[in-house]
């Protein structure tokens, strides 16, 4: 049996569409229930639906074999898993942005308003600049505009939001886009099953990529 | 070698018998002190997995350290060099942060450690033992091998900065091979070279068909000969019986600067992660100023605990309830006949509340 672990929402929605189209259907996933965990015993497989930031926690503790999640929560759970296979979907950029009148003064330490501490600092420290790091739980874009923070480093997708409250990207950091990833130990014992979904899903993306 | 059921079987079971398996291979105990001088790790911090250690001020006015690792303290006190091997085994507890709680936490841990000139023999008595030990823990073990200088030969025929190498080490320990297809396109290495980089974060499973894959790669004498050194090993084990749970893995890397050849990771069903770790240390020796080479392996006792966690549906077999005028060798007698059955019995004169028990008996 192997247990994947999706996020719920969106991504995990057009990962489990991906999953289906190469053999892994679950017809339990279609009805509309409260149920989270849904299974497939002939086809060996069993998805669960967690919070998208718990996707590596439950793979790192093997209570998942594999997941799907977003580029953006890996980098910042820096959980010890193996990342087997871009998917290509979910695409968007972490960017650093301000208003649109910022000019950057290196005189003085440069305030970041964030949720992603690891990948703001780590991208500070890359360059040498000295950040204090302000972390917020959502709404992002207000902080620049209410003098909270000098830049917000934030997960841009199209880009309206930021431009729609006088805000430019000043910096793209990294893309971002949904990962499939596995524990080290399911990837050991469960090598066949893991390889083949890894291959499959391969050969689907690269399919409509066409 | 004696294997017990794993049903019966518990952590001190397991270190019993992985105890009479080094010393019968000629390993004698090494009993560390609690406290290490601080200096001996912070001269070799990369070596440690984890930085953070526990310090004090001792009486003398010394900073000491709760021990973050045990092979340090080995490699510091064993006296070997290339003419005189010393063999060690330990089971000592170790002192590190754990990776989810913020919190310090007691670890413990046994291994062993081979000092001074090591052959090809020494290697296969050291793999040997690392396999007999998963052996002990469970039938459903794999140990994963792999050897540095392989990767290290081959990163040595790409032309870029040591940021860049080090950089595609840590996306192979990933297997993450479209973020290094896209890092090393980045940094203007050769499509060849990507090709190459590819091949390997793709190279896992048993020994005959990897090696077969590995072949076709192989650029260097370094490489070459790190290839060979694998291919000897594996015909080794197999002439022992011991190859059928070896797989090749060249995401296992370790810090290149004290790490060198042969490397593995042992893994049991039902634990997430790596059980055992171990392999050739020699330049981490020549830094302590030995002349002698080194290899060993640590077993992860705490991560254990999974692999023998049983359902427990009761605390004790019998309760055996008497009166407060019964006669005391009624009591014994009637629990001697229990006991001798093998089970665990409690006499006592009224029922603890919390315990639970799968048969009464009243006297």
């Amino acid at each position: 049996m192997l247990n994947v672990a999706l996020p719920k929402g969106r991504l995990g929605n057009k990962a489990y569409k991906l999953f289906e189209k190469i053999g892994f259907d679950c017809n339990e996933m279609l009805d509309d229930s409260r149920k989270l965990v849904f299974e497939n015993k002939e086809k060996g497989i069993r998805y669960f639906l967690v919070k998208p930031s718990d996707v590596p926690v439950y793979v790192l503790h093997g209570a998942a074999d594999v997941g799907v999640v977003g580029k953006d929560i890996l980098l910042e759970s820096n959980a010890s898993v193996y990342e087997l296979l871009d998917l290509g979907f979910g695409k968007c950029k972490i960017c650093v942005a301000a208003h649109k009148d910022f000019h950057d003064n290196t005189n003085t330490t440069l305030r970041v308003a964030t949720k992603f501490l690891n990948i703001a600092s780590n991208y500070y420290n890359s360059i040498n600049r000295n950040i204090e790091i302000i972390k917020l739980n959502g709404s992002i874009e207000l902080a620049p505009i209410t003098g909270l923070s000098d830049v917000i480093v934030d997960i841009v997708e199209t880009g309206n939001t930021l431009m729609e409250n006088n805000l430019k990207i000043i910096h793209e950091i990294i893309p971002i886009s949904a990962r499939l990833i596995a524990n080290k130990s399911s990837f050991q014992f469960k090598n066949d099953i893991i390889e083949k979904l890894k291959k499959s899903c391969e050969e689907a993306l690269n399919d409509k990529n066409i | 070698m004696p294997e017990l059921d794993n049903m019966q079987k518990n952590e001190d079971d397991v270190i019993i018998l992985l105890r009479d398996l080094y010393e019968s291979y000629g390993f004698k105990k090494f009993k560390m002190k609690t406290f290490e001088e601080y200096s001996l790790y912070i001269e070799n911090k990369n070596f440690l997995s984890n930085k953070q250690i526990i310090t004090f001020t001792g009486l003398n006015g010394k900073l000491l350290a709760l021990k973050p690792d045990i092979t340090l303290s080995i490699i510091k006190n064993c006296g070997a060099a290339f003419n005189n091997n010393e063999k060690y085994y330990y089971n000592e507890n170790v002192y590190r942060p754990h990776k989810d709680s913020y919190e310090y936490q007691e670890i413990p841990q046994m291994g062993l450690e081979l000092i001074g000139n090591i052959d090809s023999y020494s290697i296969l008595e050291t793999v040997s033992l690392a396999i007999k030990t998963l052996k002990i823990l469970t039938s459903n073990y794999l140990l994963d091998i792999s050897d540095l200088d392989f990767i290290d030969g081959i990163l040595d025929t790409i032309d870029c900065q040591k940021r860049v190498k080090l950089n595609i080490i840590s996306y192979i320990i990933q297997k993450n091979e479209h973020d290094l297809k896209h890092y090393a396109k980045e940094s203007g290495l050769s499509e060849n070279d990507i090709n190459l980089l590819s091949t390997i974060v793709n190279l896992y499973g048993p020994f005959p068909r990897t090696l077969k894959a590995c072949e076709t790669i192989v650029k260097n004498e370094k490489s070459k000969r790190a290839l060979n050194n694998l291919k000897s090993l594996y015909h080794q084990l197999k002439s022992y019986g011991l190859h059928n749970n070896v797989r090749l893995d060249f995401s296992i890397i370790n810090d290149l600067d004290y790490y060198n050849g042969i490397i593995f990771q042992g893994f049991v069903e039902q634990v997430p992660n790596a059980v055992l770790s171990g392999g050739r240390y020699d330049k981490m020796v020549k830094r302590f100023g030995i002349n002698a080479d080194a290899i060993g392996f640590a077993l992860y006792i705490g991560e254990l605990d999974k692999l023998f966690q049983r359902f427990q549906k009761y605390d004790i077999d019998a309760f055996v309830l008497y009166k407060d005028d019964t006669d005391p060798i009624k009591v014994m007698k009637f629990v001697n006949s229990l006991t001798s059955n093998g089970k665990s019995v409690r006499a006592e004169t009224s029922i603890p509340k919390n315990l639970t028990y799968s048969k009464l008996y009243k006297l």
